[in-house]
């Protein structure tokens, strides 16, 4: 019996001192470990500026609804008396609990963006609820709403299928990450350097105190090109038209303006939208969502005409001074059908200027017949329309410029003449969006200095090479005969100034000499065969109406595209359009000016 | 104040109650610091010790043989009440308790007390050492309620019951042979009672072998228990400064787990001191025996 007792007493003993002596050390540290947690802290996403230093994207803090799945008995019980008591819908919390990542241990976000009102009536009841709890957060808001949407984009919740590509432990606590546009772009320099803490926690993850700090590295604030003065004009000008406007300073590439229209608040997005808000957007019939500037691709019609005309000059096809019959319409044989010019009673004789001027499709009908196809790619090539302009923003269209080859590749048919024909004047297949016909005028304004169209402003340091911002001088456009350059621009600048201009009605103020294009692109070619008025044809198959142009003619500081889609004619919709914001640009640089002379 | 010690020392085994007096200021300690500092628990586990006292100088008046006659009123009443738990019984998934209005206590308590006073009347009616006969009737009394108690579920209690009941035998004089044969037999059926213990009795039964299985869910009270004595290391954290239970990594500390808060304060030292106040206790109440 006592030797029983003995044995027992000795076993504990032993087995003490094993636990207690021998492997002190270790348990000390578990014990350690146990209460030290290691948390992150989620650095402030860096802001964005306008190029006049206006805040575009700032950060709000908001409260957060949050769970911790694991410290919960009966989720669907607990989630219900929330929804009861704090009116939510308990479908939806469900939702994005189940949608949202991490662990049962962790903070799970069930409702972000609480009022203050249901921040207050949680507190009342938070003893109702273990395991659920309100935090703080840093949440995004874009004060300038609409008019920014398209160039900010917008930042939401990190879905789980994003986890994967992302940098985990710098994404440790960050709960918002750049879904499209700048937002996205610049995703690693706006969000930062994630830091922790090492805090001291209960069993209940309760922090306690805090052992270690290591601040994190706040992301870049950015400064934009754009203009929101003038990107304000723009969305005004656009008002209630489906389009968009690019404008880009030729000396550089910045780009000033860059609007979509209609738009979305992007706030929207930021803290969830509901599936209500969501359908609404996606199924208007005009699709604000969708980024005309930078995915709309349109047939660029006679805007093109100088950039051929050019083509033509330098590869000797026609000299510019030799006059074209336009009798209204045009045969590639005697008794082949006719391709019309838009003026049915036809222009007459007609030079390169003149079929600027005053847009004669004929011209370049026969230039096209005699350049071929391969030509004309050729030379819209060299000015960027085909390919993407390599804006540092996610999902650029790049257009498309026909030929022979991509036709036979991509529809395995064989090349028709008429088909040149129709290219001649930017029709048929060939396709740009209004940031390339921006970029495309840029380059004509520059007399041949392509600078990559960007939309940030030369940063203090060069941490913009890190991201791959393409260079500046990405092409050059070198002409064997100068005079090439202010032959085009001449003509013009006759598009408006001329007597018989297509945008006569659309000069600048002040003086200003504008160099511009107009172009009315076909979309159906109902009015032609029926000869309706333009009032008579249906919205939808309307032609597009579109415009490109440079300020002054002389040292150009402003190139902008228009494209309003259905407008119909360019001149008497694109154009005005296009002086609006081109006046609003010279309107505050005389200010400046002034107030300087002062 | 020498005469009323010796007055003591006449009436009371004064080692023994040093022992028990140790003891009882070790646990009232232990007790303040596990349960968060809290004097309410403190002054009612004293009460209880007060009242324990009380009944432990009550019932030690009485004369072994008043023992004997109040063993099996005891032990029937404690059958019934087993059986009437069953039936009309309190508690979360087990039904254990009986609910008085102001107190609620289980039955099998009072089987831990009354079985072995029952087997000592038997064993000490007969001639020494038991014979088969008896030895039979003691197994049917220990294991009519060990059987009822297991069926509660309360494996733990049952065995405790059980023990209570066999160690009675065993000081009883059985002989060595009669061990060996049923030692021999209880090992055959350990795996036949694997099948008929619960999943959740299966699960302590192979936590307690390898926590590590599953250290947030079964295993977690047994590692973080380890942790707990095992960072006390020799001298220990300190009262009211061991980590583990003051932030509530160590659950139910103040009941099961208090030994594992006593070891991390304390450390391997105050283990030792412990450890002899319980020898002291033990020795001195076996020695009648050898």
């Amino acid at each position: 019996m006592c030797v029983m007792f003995v044995l027992v007493a000795l076993g504990l003993v032993v087995r003490l001192f094993y636990l207690q002596i021998q492997n002190n050390e270790h348990f000390s540290t578990r014990s350690l470990e146990n209460r030290i947690k290691i948390e992150p802290l989620v650095p402030a996403r860096g802001l964005i500026f306008s190029r006049n230093g206006m805040l575009i994207a700032g950060n709000s803090t908001s409260l957060s609804l949050v769970a911790i799945p694991e410290k919960i008995d009966d989720m669907k019980a607990s989630l219900a008396r929330l929804g009861e008591k704090l009116g939510f819908d308990q479908g939806q919390l469900e939702q994005s609990l189940i949608s949202s990542k991490g662990k049962s241990f962790e903070k799970h976000v069930l409702k972000a963006n609480l009022t203050e009102k249901e921040a207050a009536i949680f507190a009342a009841n938070r003893f109702q609820f273990p395991g659920v709890s309100v935090i703080p957060n840093s949440s995004r808001y874009y004060p300038l709403g609409e008019e920014m949407a398209h160039v900010l984009g917008y930042v939401g919740r990190i879905r789980s299928e994003e986890l994967k590509d992302l940098d985990e432990a710098n994404y440790r606590g960050t709960r918002l990450i750049g879904k499209t546009g700048i937002e996205r772009s610049l995703e690693p320099l706006l969000h930062g350097t994630s830091g922790y803490q090492r805090v001291e926690v209960n069993a209940e993850g309760r922090v306690i105190r805090v052992v270690e700090r290591r601040a994190s590295i706040p992301g870049e604030n950015i400064q934009l090109t754009i203009d929101a003065d003038l990107q304000r004009e723009a969305f005004k000008a656009l008002s209630d038209k489906v389009g968009a406007i690019v404008a880009i300073d030729p000396n550089n590439g910045e780009i000033l303006v860059a609007m979509s229209n209609p738009s979305f608040d992007p706030n929207l997005f930021v803290n969830g939208i509901t599936q209500k808000q969501y359908d609404a957007l996606i199924y208007s019939k005009d699709r604000g969502l969708f980024n005309r500037f930078l995915r709309g691709q349109y047939p660029p019609g006679s805007t093109i005409k100088p950039i051929v005309a050019l083509g033509a000059l330098e590869a000797g096809i026609k000299r510019h001074d030799v006059n074209v019959f336009c009798p209204g319409f045009f045969r590639l044989t005697e008794d082949g059908r006719p391709y019309r010019c838009w003026a049915k009673e036809g222009h007459g004789n007609v030079n390169m200027t003149a079929s600027i001027v005053r847009s004669c499709d004929v011209y370049y009908y026969s230039l096209a017949k005699k350049f071929g196809i391969q030509g004309l790619h050729d030379s819209l090539t060299l000015f960027g329309l085909g390919e993407k302009t390599g804006v540092n923003l996610p999902g650029e269209k790049a257009g498309l410029v026909p030929s022979v080859d991509w036709k036979r590749e991509k529809l395995g048919k064989s090349w028709y003449k008429g088909e040149t024909l129709i290219s001649g004047i930017g029709q048929g297949f060939m396709l740009a969006t209004p940031m390339q016909l921006a970029y495309a005028t840029s380059i004509l304004a520059s007399k041949g200095d392509a600078k990559t169209p960007h939309l940030f402003r030369a940063p203090k340091h060069n941490f913009l090479n890190e991201i791959n911002l393409p260079q500046s001088d990405s092409a050059t456009v070198v002409l064997k005969n100068q005079n090439n350059w202010d032959l085009v621009r001449e003509a013009m600048v006759q598009v408006v100034h001329g007597r018989s201009g297509t945008a006569r009605s659309s000069k600048l103020a002040n003086g200003i000499i504008f160099a511009g294009k107009t172009g009315t692109a076909q979309v159906s070619s109902v009015d032609r065969e029926l000869e309706l008025q333009p009032d008579e044809i249906p919205v939808h198959l309307r032609d597009h109406s579109l415009f490109v142009g440079y300020a002054p003619a002389e040292n150009p500081a402003i190139a902008i595209a228009v494209v309003i889609e259905n407008g119909g004619s360019g001149s008497r919709v694109a154009a005005p359009i296009a002086k609006r914001v081109v006046d609003k640009f010279f309107a505050g640089k005389s200010k400046i000016l002034t107030s300087r002379n002062k | 104040m020498i005469t009323l010690l010796s007055i003591l020392n006449r009436r009371v085994d004064l080692p023994l109650a040093g022992g028990l007096a140790v003891l009882c200021v070790l646990g009232l300690v232990v007790l303040f610091s596990a349960s968060g500092e809290s004097t309410g628990v403190f002054i009612s586990q004293a009460i209880r010790i007060g009242i324990g006292i009380f009944v432990m100088l009550s019932i030690a008046q009485l004369p072994p043989s008043a023992l004997l006659r109040i063993g099996p009123i005891l032990y029937v009443s404690g059958i019934l009440l087993l059986i009437t738990v069953a039936f009309w019984g309190d508690g979360q998934g087990a039904r254990r308790w009986i609910d008085l209005g102001y107190i609620r206590f289980q039955p099998s308590e009072i089987l831990k007390l009354a079985v072995p006073i029952v087997i000592a009347a038997i064993v000490s009616n007969r001639s020494l050492p038991p014979s088969a006969r008896g030895l039979l009737l003691c197994v049917l009394v220990i294991f009519v309620p060990v059987i009822l108690i297991y069926l509660q579920p309360d494996l733990g209690t049952a065995i405790l019951v059980a023990l209570s009941g066999l160690i009675i035998i065993f000081l009883g004089g059985i002989s060595w042979r009669i061990i060996r044969y049923s030692s021999f037999l209880l090992c055959c059926f350990a795996p036949v009672a694997w099948y008929f213990i619960r999943d959740y009795q299966k699960q302590r039964i192979l936590t307690l072998f390898a926590p590590e299985r599953d250290p947030l869910g079964a295993g977690y009270h047994i590692i973080q228990s380890k942790i707990a004595i095992g960072s006390g290391g020799t001298y220990g954290k300190g009262w009211l400064n061991g980590t583990q239970s003051h932030l509530e990594f160590l659950p139910e500390r103040a009941t099961d787990f208090i030994f594992a808060v006593y070891c991390e304060e304390f450390g391997f030292v105050g283990v030792l001191v412990l450890f002899m106040a319980y020898a002291l206790v033990v020795i001195r109440s076996i020695s009648h025996f050898i």
